[in-house]
Formats: structure tokens, sequence, C-alpha cells
């Protein structure tokens, strides 16, 4: 293990042959170029056909090497097995079409028809060429998994041509393929040609497929695509940033993954680079600051706090009114039955009120303080024109309605208040400025927790 | 403020353009989708500089008028003329409002970067997006109320919002006549007030809105003329003419069922034996 760890190193920090390095940096590039396309990608929905499209590449590519063959030509130039992989995915995507305008298949199901009835194709195919007594075919067998430690340096600088002009298509149709992404019906009436659009999303697809299927395999490079995207999605509202990150993404998860395969040469290159790249997708999903799950929880507890502190100040505020005394002190028993809550959130609740300035401390219970006070009374207030309101737009029974004011007020901002009270204004209770009685009696038990 | 964005601001303040010839005309326009007829035989010119309701029931085929208008689905027969000529010479011309649920709200993009997309048609293929164009479509979120909101994420602005950001992209487009797909659907009262009073300077410079619309009380106060539709043309015309209850009757009872069926069967093949 410790060994296999120091070998990858070794390939990371390119303390590695000329070959290899050139090699694991291509597939790098290639990771990088495959983020950025795959972000569009990713917003026009696409994921599957682009998966279809790189299973389709594989017949393409067998096919392209016997007509090589056959024709007597070298039989690993790009130049032949690129155009034939294009054929075969523009194949798939037309059968895709085809199949959908039937009756009865449905977009994803005619995927998965294509998908596997063109990959099938391919390995049938794959395993004839095998058996073929020709000396190219070396390599042509780890187009399914990948495996880049077995790829030449010619094979490197195809994908590092490929990759940079992937990212000079975008760099130039940035602002085209964003509005297709967005909003392909207002392209197409403003005249920009959707299917020339789409053209070039999938070209840019089949090319990094094509030469990238001996490094990725077939099977699994539209993780490649997909993965950083989704990923680079976590960390920003911004395409320009999007894009940029998913290159990083897509970039570092297929480097490590190459040189991991590379240092470990039974682990293909394919697994190696999506297992990678899916590590880097769950780190952006839990710890991306705007959009990731923990500071969605940060958030979610933020929330909590303050929805907490608006239940308790308005509990203590009418705790007052029942008594008839604002400045009694209220016990933590009082609280807990009034709002059924357990006694230590009562007390932690009151713990942080006090630490904020809003309740403090006399004898065993508690008072609000004139900065609570003021608080609690808008709070209550709102609270209650909510209560008129339902009860007279929304015919909420008066049993209810504390219960359904509550689900909603902690919502309520300066305007919506004010908003509550112009549209109250007629009724008697509701005066401006003015605490209005509660609509409902004041039990000693009301509310959830 | 740059001269496209002062134009705009001029435009939508009554420099009243001098119309000619019909905005939109439909001739025979027959639309089928999956084999079933979706529009039947339309026939219809819209008035000069007017605001034009398109009043019909769920699956009568309104918004896939404007489509047609827009050259965005194959037509099974029939032609559309802009301004007397045919959509794609006309595409500077028109602007376009989509549904806003054909869209993904959740899309990496800001307010001003979906409402500088009006722009695109007239920056063209590959060129950078310059100030102007970014200033102009500034003053188009001005209009429609919406200036403070440039930076916000689409996402985290509500219905009514949106939809005047669809509206200000439409706006940027500096159009003649505007396609307008339901852009009263689910807003609130205030962004309701905005539309209508931008969509009334629109008529009062000279240009003509055609505006899918679902609120039949509204109807009689919104819109100059109106185009009942329900598959075909139930009745058009000037509101106070055709808004009876008779055409709405005959635009919202029922439909076509015999021809729907019909077109059906001969699509399928099978002519019935006697």
């Amino acid at each position: 293990m410790t060994a296999l760890l120091s070998d990858v190193w070794h390939l990371v920090t390119l303390d590695a042959p000329y070959n290899t390095r050139l090699v694991l940096r291509s597939v790098g590039v290639l990771g990088a170029a495959c983020g950025a396309v795959g972000v569009f990608l990713l917003l026009r929905r696409r994921s599957l056909v682009a998966d279809a499209l790189a299973h389709a590449a594989l017949p393409g590519v067998c096919v392209g090497f016997l007509l090589a063959v056959v024709l007597g030509l070298d039989a690993r130039s790009l130049a032949i097995l690129l155009p034939a992989a294009a054929i075969a995915g523009a194949l798939s995507i037309a059968s895709i079409h085809a199949l959908t305008r039937l009756p009865r298949v449905r977009e994803d199901a005619a995927i998965g028809i294509v998908l596997s009835v063109f990959f099938a194709v391919g390995v049938v195919l794959l395993s004839a060429i095998q058996a073929l007594p020709v000396s190219q075919k070396a390599g042509l067998n780890h187009f399914i998994f990948g495996h880049a430690a077995t790829m030449s340096a010619s094979d490197g600088r195809a994908i590092l041509i490929a990759s940079s002009i992937a990212i000079i298509v975008l760099v130039a149709c940035f602002k085209e393929l964003r509005l297709l992404c967005f909003d392909s019906s207002f392209a197409g009436g403003m005249g920009f040609s959707r299917i020339a659009l789409d053209g070039i999303l999938m070209s840019l697809v089949t090319l990094l497929t094509v030469v990238g299927l001996h490094a990725v395999g077939a099977l699994l490079i539209v993780a490649l695509l997909i993965i950083p995207a989704a990923a680079a999605r976590f960390w920003t509202d911004h395409l320009g940033v999007m894009a940029v990150i998913a290159m990083f993404i897509g970039g570092i998860g297929a480097y490590v993954g190459a040189a991991s395969s590379a240092a470990e040469a039974n682990v293909p290159t394919g697994p190696a680079i999506v297992l990678c790249c899916g590590a880097l997708f769950f780190i952006s999903m839990a710890i991306a600051p705007k959009r990731g799950l923990l500071a969605e929880h940060v958030r979610r507890i933020m929330t909590n706090g303050r929805i907490g502190r608006q239940h308790l100040l308005r509990a203590m505020y009418e705790r007052g009114e029942i008594v008839g005394n604002a400045l009694a002190p209220v016990l933590v028993d009082d609280l807990q039955e009034r709002r059924s809550w357990p006694a230590n959130r009562v007390r932690r609740l009151l713990a942080r009120a006090a630490r904020q300035g809003d309740v403090e401390q006399v004898g065993s219970g508690y008072v609000l303080t004139a900065h609570g006070r003021e608080a609690a009374a808008k709070l209550v207030r709102a609270h209650r024109l909510l209560e008129y309101y339902l009860a007279t737009r929304a015919d909420v029974a008066p049993h209810e309605l504390d219960r359904a004011a509550d689900d909603i007020e902690h919502a309520l901002g300066p305007q919506l208040i004010e908003d509550l009270e112009r549209s109250l204004q007629s009724q008697q209770a509701i005066r401006t400025g003015a605490m209005p009685d509660s609509p409902h009696e004041l039990s000693q038990r009301e509310g959830g927790t | 403020m740059t001269h496209t964005a002062a134009h705009i601001a001029a435009s939508l303040n009554g420099e009243r353009k001098s119309p000619s010839v019909v905005p939109l005309a439909l001739r025979d326009v027959t639309v089928v989708y999956q084999r079933k007829p979706v529009l039947w035989d339309i026939d219809y010119e819209t008035p000069p500089d007017a605001l034009v309701g398109i009043v019909g029931p769920n699956g009568a085929g309104k918004s896939t008028l404007i489509k047609a208008a827009l050259g965005l689905v194959p037509l099974a027969s029939g032609h559309v003329e802009i301004f007397g000529r045919p959509t794609r010479e006309q595409r500077r011309r028109i602007g376009y409002v989509p549904q806003r649920e054909s869209v993904d709200w959740e899309f990496p993009a800001s307010a001003l970067d979906v409402v500088v997309m009006g722009r695109y048609g007239r920056i063209g293929w590959f060129r950078r997006i310059s100030r102007a164009h970014r200033d102009a479509a500034m003053a188009c979120l001005d209009q429609v109320g919406m200036a403070e909101f440039a930076n916000r994420q689409i996402g985290q602005l509500s219905g009514g919002q949106q939809q005047r950001v669809f509206l200000a992209r439409a706006l940027a487009q500096e159009a003649d006549l505007y396609l307008m797909d339901e852009p009263f659907a689910g807003v609130d009262a205030a962004t309701e007030r905005t539309i209508i009073e931008i969509l009334r300077r629109l008529r009062d410079s000279g240009r003509t809105c055609l505006v899918v619309h679902h609120d039949l009380n509204t109807v009689r106060d919104y819109f100059d003329s109106l185009l009942l539709l329900n598959m075909r043309v139930v009745a058009s015309g000037p509101t106070a003419h055709v808004l009876t209850d008779e055409n709405l009757r005959r635009t919202y009872g029922g439909r076509l069922t015999l021809l729907e069926k019909a077109t059906t069967a001969m699509a399928a093949g099978g002519v019935p034996r006697e």
C-alpha cells in the first residue's frame, strides 16, 4: 500500500519517464477540457445522449480500424478513427431521435436501447479484430475501460490538440451556448440555429470522446464530462466561473486517476479517474460554501435558532399579558407548559436570549429587557395580524389560528407586515402601531414545538 | 447612458413608428404534433399597433401559434409573414417572451445575464458583449423596475420578478412585434400592473403585442383586439365585438373531437370501411 502510494506520488510529482509524463499531462488536460464541455452538456440536459454517443464511438473506431486495414492505411491514425467515430456517434443520435418518434418508445428507453446495442456491436467487432493477424491492433482492447499506461506520445499529443480545440470553440461560442442551454426556444426565435449549436456541442463531445477512448475508455468517459460539471455547480452561480472550476476538478481528477492507474498496472484508467472525480464531487457537495450540504445545515441551524428566539420572546410577552403584569418574572415551568417544550430546550433558549440581551434573570425567573420587550411586541403584533388575516381571508378556525400562523410568521419581512396592515385596515381591532388583542383565547398551552 | 439605452427609453415613451403592413399574418397554417393536429387551417392577421390577446382553453394551440409565428415549429401547411416578409428575414423585428416554466431557473445566470440575451441577435455570432449592449440591457431592467436585482441569481427571484426579467429581455430585443406567452401567469398584482403599463406604452409607441392570456376577467380591460382560438380561429377582431358569450361558449365549449379523430385515423392510414 505504502509502495503504491509512493509510486502514485512519484507520478503525480512528474518524477517519471518522459513518455509517462507526457501521457499523464495530456490526460489531465483532457479532464479539464471535458469538465468545461460537460458544463454545457449538463445544463443542456444531454448527459445521457452524450453517454450513448461515447458508447457508439467504440464500434465507430472498430469500423474505422478495419477499413484502414483493408485499405492498407495507418490503422491508428486519428484522421481515420475520428471521422468513423463521429459518424457512429451521429448515427446513434439519429437512432435515438428516430426511436423517440415511435408512439410507444420514450426518450430514456430509446437512449438505453441505442447505447447498449451500439456498445454490443463495438465489443463484438473488438473481439473480431483481436482474432485478426494484424500488428496495429495492440491496445484496442483498452478502449472499453481505458489504459493510460499503454498510450503513446502521439496519443498524448492528439489529446492536447483536441482539448485545445474544444476550449477555443467554447470560448468563441460561450454566449451562444449559454443561450442554447438556458432557453433554446428564445435562441431559435432570434435566429440562432439550435441544430447548429447542438451540433457544435455534440461535436466537441465526440472529439474529446474519441481522443480519450484509449485513456479513459468508452464505458466511463461520460463521467469525466458530467461529474466535474455537477461538482462545480455547488461552488458558484456564475456560468463562466462554473466552467473554470469544472476544468480544475476534471483536470485534477483525470491526472491523479491516470497516475494511480499508471502506478498500479492492473487498475484500468477509466475507473481510477471516475473514482477521483467522484471523490471531488462528494467533497464539493459537502463543503461548498454556497450550495454545499454543510453550508445548508449551518443555515438551517441558524434559522432554527432565530425561530426559537421568536417563539421564546412571544411566549414570554403573552405570559405577561395573561398574568396582567409585563414585568412579572416568568419561570421555566410556565414556558414549558405554554409551548410543550422540553425543559432543557427552554433553558438553552433562555441562556442564549440572556447572552443576546433579550431577557435577564430575576430570582428564579426571567423578565424581558426593554430591548427584548420591543422585539417581542413586534413579533406578537405580526403574529396577530397574520391570525386576523387567516381568520378573515382563509377561513381558518379559531382553535387552529395560532398553529397556522406559527408555520409562516417567521417568513414575514417588514414589507409583508405592512401589506398585512393595509389589507386589514377596515377591521376594528387593527389600528396602526397598536397591539391588537389576540383573536383567540390565550390559553396556558398552545402552539407546537 | 449610451445611445441604445437612451433609444430604448425614448421609444418606450411614445416615439411613434408608422405602421404600414400587417405585423403578423398567418395564412392557412396547420401544425401537427405526433400525428395530431394542434392548429388547423389558421388564417389570421393582427391589426397594426394594437394590444392583441390570444384566448382559448388549455391545449387550444395558443403557444404553438406563437411558436409557429417564430418559426420554431414546422408547419404542415401554410406560411407566416412578419411585416409582409418571411419570419427568417424579420428576426430582428420580433421580441419573444416564452412561458416562464419553459426554462430552468436554477440556471447559473444573473438577471442581467438573462436580459443581455435579448441583445444577442444584434451582437451576432462569436462577438463579445460590449459595454453598450450591457448598458442597454440595464436600461431594460430599469424599465421593469428590476435594476436593483441585476446581479441576483435568477433562481432567487420571485415568480413575478422572473416574469419581469423575461419582459426586460424582450424589451432588449427592441422589436416592432412582441409575442408573449402568458406573461401574466402566476404574477403578483404589482407585477401585473407593471407589465400591462409597459405593454400599453409599447402599443402607444406603434408596436404590436400579441399576448396569450388566461384571465377572462381582465381581457376586456387589457386588449384592443382578440383572437379566440381552439385549434382553429373561433373569432377575431376588436375586443368589444368578439368578446360575446356565444363566442366564448364556442371557444371553451368542447373540443373539436370529430376533426381530431378523423385526422388521427387518416395519419394512421386507416380509412374506415363502409
